[in-house]
């Protein structure tokens, strides 16, 4: 069996830091699916860091890429749905947690709005407080705003055995669910494809 | 001191230092070795109780000396005496089955005398064991025998012991008579006869003779003042404000109990004081303020526990139990009551298990186990039956638990036994008549229910009054709005048949009017001085500093650490605490509940003015229109749910587009339109059916309607209510009765701007308003400091803030302006003086509130209605820094310049939606021009 390709090496191959010899071995297993889905992932990253979308990795980056087991959130919708064209990785466009305010304004906004971003979807998540509960209302659309058909998956992280909850989207690709405070795993589908929106914490 | 005590002192004095010889030669020289050893040992039980190794140690020397000196018989006494010396000190560090093994012992062939005091001896091992009935039996044989050989004052304490082993058994008549029997030994030691009042005070509580007990505590309070006993007084203290609290008497015991935490504090006694604690917990439980109530218990279980203090353990343990219940975390709840049930089982104590019982029976209920429920609730009603408001709390839950289940025939049989007038604590007697109103209604007896429910929110309402500060009557309501919801329902379904043609609408209104925004309608009338108080306390105040230097560092734009945010969390709960401590020794507004503008007046107070005040029973949300005297009840409007959902997604797009509005101006295009529609598809909901409305309108929201922008919805051709209406919003129509008593005093007009490099259109908003306000009143940056802001503020008629706002759910007293010298907070604010003042506010959220139960909404607003503003400008949402120095522009330019002060809630009101229109052109989506709103009376 070959070595396996390290994230790093594919990090350095990537940014052209690698001599040609090693360019030529990354190259010869870029057929097999886990080194190219997790080039990508790279590539995705990379990008995202170059236009200063991201502070830091998304959530789903780094689980990606630390290969870190997750409740499988894309057979559920599966199941539900069908099987999907493909998988897009999404990343933070911005999150209001991180910064509350923004010049321009005259203050913050008290609910947290988060958007994410991949190479054909958008999706935006906006969490507000009543009391001990949360109420997390969102949007999945193609890039363009268009919505299309299809479901939010999302399970509680931090509570072994919790359950995969299906919410269909709407009209609009929207949907709202009440949750506690905790973190939880997103994944979406739209359309012929599935959406990794990745971990976010509900505070 | 007489001979024989001072040398059984200077005896105990010698025993370390001198071998047992040298001290027998010694005693044999006393007036009498016997008496001097006695003197001795009883010297030793007093000193050193709660060492048992030392006790042990000189009592075994003193018996050895008494048998190298004195005649055999005598010396036998002396080694019993010995014994039962030690006892006590086995008791006092927990030794309980060693301590009655040696009175055992210590009894075999002694005296009668000696008998009675191994007898008195052993109650409390036994009683401490749970062994409550052996315990019973040994201090009534002491007694006996006491009073058999004439020794009556050790046969009224015996008896004391009596009363305080009946009291734990839930045997209070027993007890009260048994410290009856002793008052007379302690005529001539008012000490002690102070602590057997103090003890017989409890007994009468449990019988529910309330007014014995107070006079009891009382008299027990007065004679440990005159003999300097602080921490008995401070004991009687904590007892009164218990003996308050049971009584419903929340302001008076909420002081009590801080009096007597102060007190043990001074006398450094941790288990008393955390008795008291978790005695005020509970206080704070059935006020409705949990999160502090579930702070403070578990403050004090350690210390409870560590006290071993079982029975008040126990007690805790139930009342938390009670806030996990009422907070739907029954299967919790469940667990906690089980383990109370366990302590006052084993302390023997069929009262308390009672209570356990109906809180269990409540807990199940809650699961939807009814059978299981019925049966606890009946094992309750069985065991407290006899006393009479052990009954009644038992039997109230279960009327209330039958007649939600619609069980008829119980729930009238249930209500046949319960009778409010006989009790004059106001909770249970509210909670009778709640129960008696549901079980009224469940036999169509609907005049009956109806006077009832009326009853039991009169009753409540008179509590809530009687609380010293407004976040204490905001929290009172949690755990009571079953029956405004049930009131509301019968007005709405059951209009009094008896009522006038149109009479049914008004009286469903004024029940609305109940259950609505009560605690702020009472902070408008109300003195504010406690609260001004607290706030000018000095760790408060430096407490206040810090935080608004923390929240500064929040400030820039980027996510404070997780230090900062832990600091924030420590300080705000500090200050609660502070509050709590300060609130708690303020005088109550005793009667302003009272003189709120009852609802049957608030139709006619509002005279011409039109009022839309909307409600939900159920998920029916509907609305009562007010106008020249009349109510007219609009139903059906919408289902709740839907109204939630079309205003959530009208949230979302508004946050979203807020930061596009910034960040990415070009998106909004695509999200104008959809903003538009959910306007639309709310106005079709919540204006259209209402008909034709003057042009000049007061809405009242209910719940998450009040984010709602009221003047931006439309009901045809994308055309806003802004621009047919004069819309204000206000917090019931209770409020605005009472807001439209305030006028302004003069006509002086104060601008403040704080601007900064996130913000700059602040700065040009205050230079291009500047020739509306004198030099002299206008405070830009540095110089718009909270004190001098709150200076002039005091004789404005107009007061202008441009400046940062930040709102915080989790924290809504927290929301926050930015002034020169820190941030000024919801709290800060309540300390201002605004003489019906108009203040507009230009940041951002700064209408935003927490719709808490009782439809109390906290926040900014809030706190400038209470100061004394008249009129609020806010804005919903994050508002754009150019758009709103536009709309500030615009809506001064429609002011008159001599505009007269009586004029000008009218005038701001129509500027306000003729400038959000004005600017609509300039910026068409919502975001920009549609987040101001104007709060209050309208004019």
């Amino acid at each position: 069996m070959e070595p396996d390709v390290s994230n790093e090496a594919l990090m350095k191959f990537e940014l052209g830091e690698l001599a040609e010899s090693e360019i030529a071995a990354i190259r010869a297993r870029l057929h097999e699916p886990d080194v190219a889905t997790r080039l990508a992932h790279v590539r995705h990253l990379l990008h995202a860091m170059r236009d200063g979308r991201l502070d830091a990795p998304s959530a789903a980056s780094v689980r990606r890429l630390k290969r870190i087991p997750r409740p499988d959130l894309f057979a559920s919708l599966a199941r539900a749905l069908g099987q999907a064209a493909d998988t897009l990785i999404a990343t933070v466009a911005y999150d209001t947690r991180l910064h509350p305010a923004v010049a321009g304004m005259r203050g913050g906004a008290s609910a947290a709005h988060v958007a994410y971003e991949a190479d054909s979807l958008d999706a935006h998540i906006r969490i507000s407080a009543e009391g001990q509960q949360r109420r997390m209302t969102g949007q999945v659309t193609r890039t363009s705003g268009e919505p299309c058909p299809g479901a939010v998956a999302i399970v509680r992280l931090d509570e072994p055995g919790a359950s995969i909850q299906l919410i269909s989207l709407d009209d609009a690709g929207m949907f709202t669910i009440d949750l506690e405070v905790g973190r939880y795993a997103l994944a979406a589908r739209c359309g012929e494809r599935d959406l990794d929106i990745g971990d976010i914490e509900i505070s | 001191m007489s001979q024989t005590t001072s040398e059984a002192k200077r005896l105990l004095d010698e025993l370390d230092g001198r071998d047992d010889r040298a001290i027998g030669t010694w005693l044999t020289r006393s007036a009498d070795p016997a008496e001097t050893l006695r003197g001795a040992l009883a010297l030793l039980e007093r000193q050193k109780i709660g060492d048992p190794r030392a006790v042990e140690r000189d009592a075994s020397k003193l018996a050895r000396i008494a048998q190298s000196t004195l005649a055999p018989d005598a010396a036998s006494d002396i080694a019993r005496w010995a014994m039962l010396t030690r006892a006590p000190a086995l008791t006092y560090t927990n030794q309980f089955e060693k301590a009655i093994n040696l009175l055992a012992a210590a009894r075999e062939g002694a005296s009668s005398r000696i008998v009675a005091e191994a007898l008195l001896r052993e109650v409390q091992p036994l009683a401490r064991l749970g062994r409550l009935k052996e315990a019973s039996e040994s201090a009534h044989a002491a007694a006996r025998g006491f009073d058999a050989i004439g020794v009556h004052v050790q046969a009224a304490k015996a008896r004391v012991n009596a009363g305080a082993v009946e009291r734990m058994r839930g045997r209070p008549e027993a007890a009260v008579d048994a410290y009856e029997r002793a008052r007379d030994a302690f005529l001539s030691d008012p000490p002690t006869l102070a602590q057997v009042d103090s003890n017989r005070a409890f007994a009468l509580i449990d019988l529910g003779r309330f007014d014995e007990s107070e006079a009891a505590f009382h008299a027990a309070l007065s004679a440990f003042r005159d003999a300097g006993l602080g921490r008995a007084v401070a004991i009687v203290e904590g007892n009164l404000a218990d003996l308050d609290a049971r009584r419903g008497r929340v302001a008076g015991a909420l002081q009590r109990f801080e009096r007597a935490r102060q007190l043990f504090e001074q006398e450094d006694a941790p288990g008393d004081g955390a008795r008291v604690l978790a005695e005020a917990a509970e206080l704070a439980a059935g006020a409705g303020q949990w999160d502090e109530a579930a702070r403070m218990f578990d403050e004090a279980v350690p210390g409870l526990a560590a006290a071993g203090l079982r029975a008040e353990l126990a007690r805790a343990q139930l009342a938390h139990a009670t806030i996990l219940q009422r907070s739907g975390h029954e299967r919790e709840s469940i667990d906690l009551i089980t383990e109370a049930q366990q302590g006052f089982e084993s302390l023997d104590n069929p009262r308390m298990v009672a209570a356990c019982e109906v809180q269990l029976a409540e807990s199940h209920a809650g699961l939807g186990q009814h059978d299981l429920a019925r049966r606890l609730f009946d094992k309750a009603i069985a065991r407290a039956k006899g006393r009479a408001f052990d009954e009644a709390e038992a039997i109230a839950p279960a009327l209330l638990h039958a007649a939600r289940l619609e069980d008829r025939e119980r729930a009238h049989t249930l209500a046949q036994r319960l009778d409010p007038s006989r009790f004059d604590h106001p909770i249970l007697r509210a909670r009778i008549c709640f129960a008696l109103g549901l079980a009224a209604r469940l036999s169509d007896d609907l005049d009956t229910s109806r006077l009832r429910f009326r009853e039991a929110i009169a009753l409540l309402h008179g509590m809530q009054g009687a609380l010293q500060a407004d976040r204490f009557r905001v929290a009172f309501m949690r755990g009571h709005t079953d029956v405004l919801e049930r009131f509301i329902t019968l007005m709405l379904d059951h209009p009094s048949p008896a009522s006038a043609p149109g009479e049914a609408d008004r009286l469903a209104f004024e029940a609305t009017e109940l259950a609505r925004s009560r605690a702020l309608a009472i902070s408008l009338i109300a003195d504010r001085s406690d609260e001004a108080t607290a706030a000018r306390a000095d760790n408060w105040r430096a407490l206040r500093e810090e935080l608004s230097a923390l929240y500064s560092l929040t400030e820039s734009g980027e996510q404070a650490s997780a230090q900062v945010r832990a600091r924030i969390e420590v300080v705000r709960t500090t200050l609660d605490e502070i509050e709590r401590q300060t609130l708690a020794n303020a005088s109550a507004n005793g009667d302003a509940a009272g003189r709120v503008m009852p609802p049957e007046a608030v139709v006619d107070a509002l005279g011409e003015s039109c009022v839309v005040a909307y409600y939900a029973a159920g998920d029916e949300l509907f609305a009562c229109v007010v106008h020249d005297g009349r109510v007219r009840l609009q139903r059906h409007l919408a289902s709740l749910t839907r109204v939630h959902a079309i205003a959530d997604r009208l949230a979302f797009e508004i946050d979203r587009a807020a930061r596009d509005a910034v960040v990415r101006p070009a998106a909004l295009e695509r999200t104008t339109e959809r903003c538009e529609a959910l306007l639309e598809e709310l106005g079709m909901l919540l204006w259209a059916p209402l008909g034709d409305l003057p042009a000049r309108v007061t809405v009242v929201p209910y719940g998450r309607l009040h984010a709602v922008p009221w003047p931006a919805l439309s009901v045809a051709n994308n055309t806003p209510l802004a621009s047919r209406y004069s819309l204000t919003v206000a917090p019931s129509a209770t409020a605005l009765a009472e807001l439209k008593r305030r006028r302004s005093a003069g006509d002086r007009w104060t601008l403040v701007s704080v601007p900064d490099e996130r913000a700059p259109q602040l700065l040009a908003e205050a230079r291009a308003l500047a020739h509306r306000f004198s030099a002299e009143r206008t405070l830009i940056a540095e110089d718009a400091t909270l004190d001098r802001v709150r200076a002039l503020a005091a004789d404005s008629s107009l007061l202008h803030l441009a400046t940062h706002g930040v709102f915080d759910p989790s924290s809504p007293l927290e929301a926050r302006l930015k002034f020169g010298d820190r941030w000024t907070t919801a709290r800060d604010l309540l300390d201002m003086n605004l003489p019906g003042t108009v203040v507009v506010l230009t940041g951002c959220e700064t209408a935003l509130t927490d719709v808490v139960v009782g439809e109390e909404s906290i926040g900014l607003s809030r706190s400038l209605l209470a100061a004394g503003a008249s009129l609020l400008v806010m804005s919903l949402w994050p508002v754009h820094d150019t758009a709103s120095r536009r709309f500030a522009e615009e809506f001064y330019r429609r002011i008159p310049d001599d505009c007269a002060a009586r004029d000008l809630q009218r005038a701001v009101t129509k500027a306000a939606a003729e400038a959000a229109i004005a600017i609509r052109e300039e910026f068409p989506h919502p975001v920009y021009w549609a987040p101001f709103l104007t709060v209050g009376d309208g004019g």
